[in-house]
């Protein structure tokens, strides 16, 4: 008698349905965005996050599946095989238009987030090493008409280029500006002022 | 004192011999160097295949071998085949007078069983299929994954059984290719133990094997990953299987004996064992649940499984790391290392007394290149102190070491968090 169904495949990793869909689950990010820094082996991604090199191998493996990661191998001394990682494309950043199946869009915006939290993280950092040079870093929370937001967002998309056309490529420093606005959800205010 | 005869046949062919005077039954056998570890990803399993298709006699292609087959079996001559990571190795048992005839089976294995009935061929994958399906639809397959997820899918990774697809496909041509070059007498062994003259024994396995062609071994440099990893798949029905495996040393390693005794006492020393009195006597999480531990020429993989609920898997993985952690923080007691000492003196002498643990016993350790004398493991046994095993549970038990394998619906990122030392 059996214990259970055959396994015919020689895959390493056959997840259910879910876990293949969740694939930015438990330290998914945190390899994903290791990734996006150019760190390209699982043994310095697992330095980095702090988790056996075990469990990173298995977030490599499902972004592979996925067609989001591509792996490389190079054998080094002693017959042991190394790999590389790197993303397929570029274009897992910020993206203004997201398209695709329902899966694929809610992976990219949650990938999307998750890489616009961490470039406002860098951003933030910076301004607490080095206060003397311009910034700005405020949010405010509040209740609105939706026309009067439209009209701010034009406003907004304005002062964007206004930011853009002072651009010298001459110059050593690079400045950033965020823009988030965005309905926040049906709560209360949470209305902070961030000062550094 | 226990004495060994080794030689080499002129043809490269390795003789080991050894005199047991009081024995009466005589066992033989031929050790080949071809085991899943020189497969890849286009022949896995056919080593296994290879091992099917040469013991049998029911091959019309040599009807002479089928004849002497037949006739060791009426003089009472037990024979059986397998095939490890490193090897395939095949092996009669008989009376001391049915040496002869069992030295001739064998010789046709190694020589002459190169051509295959197509319908004998093709039924014989049939069967292997059957024993692959019966293989991969069992828990017992969790010591394979461990060791594919310690390792990779390459090298001492491959599990045996092979890849079922690649096995049903498999044609005459890819056998005989994997026969021309590994089935040469310069990679393997014949290991003889029993009542025997080494003179007419020697005399013997050169009339038989003599003609065996000497062809050059072609050496394949052996490859692993670089950083072990995980097997998981979602496996079908209530329960689940786990497995928490670790990097070990090779078998010449010095650490190798103090390394087996570490699995023992953690998983191995029946209902006394550190990890089955946790899991199983205290907490009734599973039945079948211990440890493992399996050391190659190069390498070695030990692993700590059980089988449960699915519902249980964290915490069964709970169980087994507190287990460690405790080994790690507080060591081994003298009560228990003197224990599991005798146990495995008591079963090393053991597989002495029987003439087939004792050829298997030898041929292993020719595949390792090395030798296998009794006094030489019981010292091994006796010297390991506290000081070398609580030594080498921190050398193994370490978060960059560590893989896992589970086979069962679990929520696999969960179970991550829980299996790690830091």
């Amino acid at each position: 008698m059996s214990d259970m169904a055959c396994i015919y495949e020689m895959n390493m990793i056959d997840e259910n349905e879910q876990m293949e869909n969740d694939i930015l689950s438990g330290i998914g990010m945190d390899v994903m965005l290791c990734l996006m820094d150019g760190i390209s082996t699982g043994r310095e991604i697992a330095g980095r996050i702090g988790v056996p090199n075990y469990s990173v191998q298995l977030y490599l493996q499902r972004f592979v599946k996925a067609g989001l990661v591509r792996e490389d191998k190079e054998i080094i001394q002693n017959g042991q095989i190394e790999k590389q990682y790197a993303l397929i494309s570029d274009e897992i950043e910020i993206m203004n238009r997201i398209r695709g199946t329902e899966i694929e869009r809610r992976r990219k915006v949650e990938l999307s987030g998750q890489h616009f939290a961490y470039l406002t993280k860098k951003a933030i950092k910076n301004v607490n090493t080095d206060s003397s040079k311009p910034h700005k870093i405020k949010s405010y929370f509040m209740k609105a008409k939706k026309s009067d937001m439209e009209k701010f967002k034009q406003e907004i998309d304005v002062l964007f280029e206004k930011y853009q056309a002072l651009e010298d490529l001459d110059e050593d420093e690079t400045y950033s500006l965020f823009t988030i606005l965005a309905p926040y959800g049906k709560g209360e205010n949470e209305n902070e002022d961030i000062k550094i | 004192m226990y004495d060994v005869i080794n030689a080499y046949m002129e043809n490269g062919l390795k003789v080991i011999l050894h005199r047991i005077p009081e024995a009466k039954t005589v066992s033989c056998g031929l050790w080949v160097n071809q085991g899943s570890k020189h497969e890849n990803d286009e022949n896995n399993g056919l080593s296994h295949l290879v091992e099917h298709l040469v013991i049998n006699p029911q091959n019309a292609n040599n009807y002479e071998y089928s004849e002497l087959a037949y006739r060791a079996a009426a003089e009472g001559v037990i024979y059986n085949a397998a095939t490890t990571k490193e090897c395939t190795y095949f092996y009669y048992i008989g009376l001391k007078n049915t040496l002869d005839i069992c030295l001739s089976c064998l010789a046709h294995i190694a020589i002459n069983n190169r051509d295959f009935e197509h319908n004998f061929f093709e039924n014989e994958k049939k069967v292997v299929l059957q024993e692959a399906t019966s293989f991969y639809s069992s828990f017992q397959q969790i010591k394979e994954r461990t060791s594919q997820a310690i390792w990779g899918n390459v090298g001492i990774g491959k599990v045996i059984m092979g890849n079922l697809r690649l096995i049903e496909k498999a044609t005459q041509e890819q056998v005989q290719e994997l026969l021309r070059v590994s089935y040469i007498p310069a990679n393997a062994t014949i290991v003889v133990v029993g009542n025997i003259d080494y003179s007419q024994t020697l005399e013997m396995i050169e009339n038989k094997f003599g003609k065996w062609e000497d062809r050059r071994k072609i050496i394949k440099e052996e490859f692993v990953e670089e950083l072990p990893s995980g097997y998981w798949n979602k496996g079908s029905g209530s329960n689940a299987v786990i497995s928490i495996g670790f990097r070990a040393p090779s078998y010449q390693s010095e650490y190798r004996t103090a390394t087996d005794m570490m699995v023992r006492i953690l998983g191995q020393s029946g209902l006394q064992a550190r990890i089955v009195q946790e899991v199983r006597m205290k907490r009734g999480l599973a039945y079948n649940v211990g440890g493992f531990s399996n050391f190659y020429k190069n390498r070695g993989t030990i692993g700590f499984m059980a089988v449960c609920d699915k519902n249980k898997t964290m915490e069964v993985a709970d169980v087994i790391m507190n287990t460690f952690f405790k080994v790690l923080t507080t060591g081994f007691t003298e009560e228990e290392i003197s224990r599991e000492k005798k146990i495995m003196e008591t079963s090393m002498l053991l597989s002495m007394e029987n003439t087939t643990d004792h050829l298997r016993n030898v041929g292993k350790c020719s595949v390792m290149e090395s030798n296998f004398y009794i006094e030489n493991e019981v010292r091994r046994i006796r010297s390991v102190t506290k000081e070398d095993l609580d030594s080498i549970a921190k050398r193994i038990l370490h978060e960059n070491n560590m893989g896992l394998a589970v086979i069962g619906d679990c929520e696999l990122d969960k179970l991550t968090e829980k299996v790690r030392f830091s």
